[in-house]
């Protein structure tokens, strides 16, 4: 909930993109007055923009995350439910990772890293495994250990990779995590990354691919990651079947054309990518015939960036927070300005800033997708084109 | 106001990440290739003499201040020649821009960072070639010498990939500025901004000094510090992240800020170019500082 005398400096800033919204505005959620004046979904886009209706605010009310006062927390996962999420819970300058359940009013920690240790950016989930890092220094790269924990209550988080010495040119690191399988780029001596694939039950490291590469994920069984001829140049998506592990895999021709993917993200059937600019927001998924445009912003003023996909929802974060429903062709504004998303199976979780001063507290909340009905159609609003294209393998 | 004090007083590392949350994926971009042209070129600064700078330990004394109404005599003296030149900007407003300009761009000259806590290395580098300014070569350990080697030592970031060196550190933002003033090729002033708040007089400074700098043909430099869930810099992960960027020109009347970003090497999904709302920019320095 944006606090009264913060959110109104909040409000007071976010003025300026109220003047600057022509049409189609929105409301903020869980806030007393209709605040948020969204976007137009602007000429190149397919989806509108839509208020958001009162079935959503009331479930993004009801998957509000209760908040200490002084406790600042960060949702880095959710369950595929939306019954539990998983959230850098910061107290008094201390960190731990914790997993939140019923509705927030259970908290349960996970780890707590030793002092002079800090929590990385590795983190992922498959729904069971909950996988994250930690760092002794605070540079963007730096020596850096892997954890699991099994939310299935069968082992504690233990550490199962580690890099002592990373080379200069490492990138920073990041996971990917699906049936017990984790994937990550790491930084070799000549310059480009090797991508591993670590399976958390035979306790087996192999290296895949060693060429320039960018984030590995997980789509279903198969691993996808951009690669380039040479760092910044062009990359284009290549594939690995069997979690990495078998041949290359021919990738759905939309797929395959897509240009310096940005902010890949899938769960294995939807997949959401940003243009090289980041203004322009695409969406495929199995069955469709080719790519949709989701959104089209003007780059010098807007980005398109931290997609996540649940279900038939896609999310996106630029200067707010927005959800696309696939079933309806539209999407809405869900925060006041900025914040971040997360989704696993069909649900999403939503944190944003409740003032612009850095460091202070955040409104969070968890929905499930079946409690978001279908968003209003928008006028001229068409089918999603079918064709008969071959399904990714899942797991 | 005590809003105030508690971002300046806020202190840490650049090229640096604390408590992480979400992450990124894609692939490396391309660099634009059109290159830009200095709008307002001004003879005066032609006719300068480029001089054998000083070394490392020569540099003169950081010229920062610490409020947005200050500036030091020799920046104040810099703008007066600006005001002569007849390039200076006039009133601007976050939302509708400066009336002194429409757009204006210097050299685009943007590199990788050699190493993962070389941003400050390289946006130095990155600013000092829009400046026609004085660059070395530098060795660390076996690397080979290189621009970024030679500014590295300048300003004490430490070894490639050094693990425990902070990055460029609280302590070389001081640096920077001393060695953007020592290396310069304009004769000119450098100050460093520390910026308290991302609202108001901070925005529209920001503004008017963009504008002035980039007319006359300078670069300037910035931190940025981002917070999660707040505004990041183009393809940067929803992170705490701490980093030095160059600052090459403006559009829309300066309500647009065009920027240099030598991440491209830590991320694979930032740009090499970016634009940028400019009230959001200043967001994102604020509780850092920037270089004009």
């Amino acid at each position: 909930m944006v606090g009264s005398t913060t959110g109104s400096r909040l409000r007071a800033v976010f003025l300026g993109a109220v003047l600057l919204c022509a049409s189609a505005c929105t409301t903020a959620p869980h806030h007393p007055q209709p605040v948020a004046a969204g976007r137009p979904s602007s000429s190149g886009g397919d989806f509108c923009s839509v208020d958001t209706p009162r079935e959503w605010t009331t479930a993004e009310a009801v998957g509000l995350l209760p908040h200490a006062k002084n406790e600042i927390v960060s949702t880095v996962a959710v369950s595929a439910d939306g019954s539990a999420s998983y959230a850098a819970d910061s107290i008094g300058g201390a960190t731990s990772l914790v997993q939140f359940t019923d509705h927030g009013r259970h908290k349960h920690t996970i780890f707590t890293p030793p002092a002079g240790t800090y929590f990385g950016a590795g983190y992922s989930f498959d729904g069971r495994w909950l996988i994250f890092s930690t760092t002794t220094v605070q540079d963007v790269v730096g020596p850096w250990k892997l954890y699991a924990w099994d939310s299935a209550g069968h082992l504690g988080p233990h550490e199962f990779a580690h890099e002592d010495d990373p080379v200069p040119t490492s990138r920073a690191l990041q996971t990917s995590t699906t049936a017990g399988k984790v994937t990550w780029a790491q930084g070799i001596a000549d310059g480009g990354q090797a991508i591993h694939v670590f399976d958390l039950v035979s306790g087996r490291d192999r290296v895949v691919r060693q060429a320039h590469v960018g984030r590995p994920l997980f789509a279903g069984t198969t691993l996808v990651w951009p690669e380039a001829a040479a760092p910044d140049t062009p990359a284009r998506l290549k594939a690995l079947s069997d979690y990495g592990l078998g041949a290359p895999y021919d990738l759905p021709e939309p797929l395959r054309r897509i240009g310096e993917p940005q902010n890949l993200a899938t769960d294995g059937v939807t997949w959401a990518w940003a243009s090289p600019d980041f203004g322009t927001l695409y969406a495929w998924r199995t069955g469709w015939a080719d790519s949709e445009t989701i959104h089209t912003t003007d780059a010098r003023h807007d980005h398109v960036e931290w997609m996540a996909v649940a279900g038939d929802l896609v999310t996106w974060t630029g200067n707010a927070t927005y959800i696309a429903d696939l079933r309806s062709h539209s999407f809405t504004r869900v925060t006041p300005a900025y914040g971040g998303s997360v989704a696993f199976g069909k649900a999403i979780g939503v944190g944003y800033p409740d003032t612009l001063d850095k460091g202070g507290t955040e409104t969070d909340f968890v929905v499930k997708e079946a409690a978001l009905p279908p968003l209003p159609n928008c006028a001229g609003w068409r089918a999603v084109p079918q064709g008969a294209v071959a399904n990714l393998p899942t797991s | 106001m005590e809003r105030i004090k508690r971002l300046t007083a806020i202190v840490g590392a650049a090229c640096a990440l604390a408590t992480g949350v979400g992450g990124v994926a894609g692939a490396a971009a391309s660099a634009p290739a059109a290159i830009g042209s200095a709008t307002g070129y001004d003879p005066y600064y032609q006719l300068k003499i480029q001089l054998d700078r000083p070394g490392a330990d020569g540099f003169a004394a950081d010229r920062g201040t610490q409020t947005p109404y200050v500036m030091s005599a020799g920046k104040a003296a810099a703008l007066k020649a600006h005001t002569r030149l007849g390039v200076t900007p006039h009133s601007c407003n976050p939302y509708t821009g400066c009336t002194g300009g429409v757009a204006g761009s210097v050299a685009m000259t943007q590199q990788g960072q050699e190493a993962n806590n070389w941003c400050g290395p390289a946006s130095l580098v990155e600013t000092l070639r829009q400046d026609g300014g004085y660059i070395g070569s530098g060795t660390w350990g076996t690397s080979r010498a290189t621009a970024q080697g030679w500014a590295a030592r300048v300003l004490g970031t430490g070894y490639p990939g050094g693990s425990g060196t902070g990055g460029t550190g609280w302590n070389q933002q001081d640096a920077f500025s001393s060695a953007l003033n020592s290396y310069n090729n304009h004769g000119g002033y450098y100050d460093k901004v520390s910026v308290g708040s991302p609202y108001g007089d901070y925005v529209t400074d920001f503004m008017t000094r963009m504008e002035s700098d980039i007319n006359t043909g300078w670069g300037m430099a910035a931190v940025a510090y981002e917070v999660p869930n707040g505004p990041h810099l183009v393809g940067h992960p929803n992170s705490t992240i701490y980093h030095f960027f160059n600052i090459y020109g403006y559009d829309d009347s300066a309500s647009t800020t065009k920027y240099e970003d030598s991440a491209t090497t830590v991320w694979s999904s930032v740009p090499p170019y970016s634009n940028y709302n400019t009230s959001t920019l200043v967001e994102i320095i604020s509780g850092r500082q920037y270089y004009w």
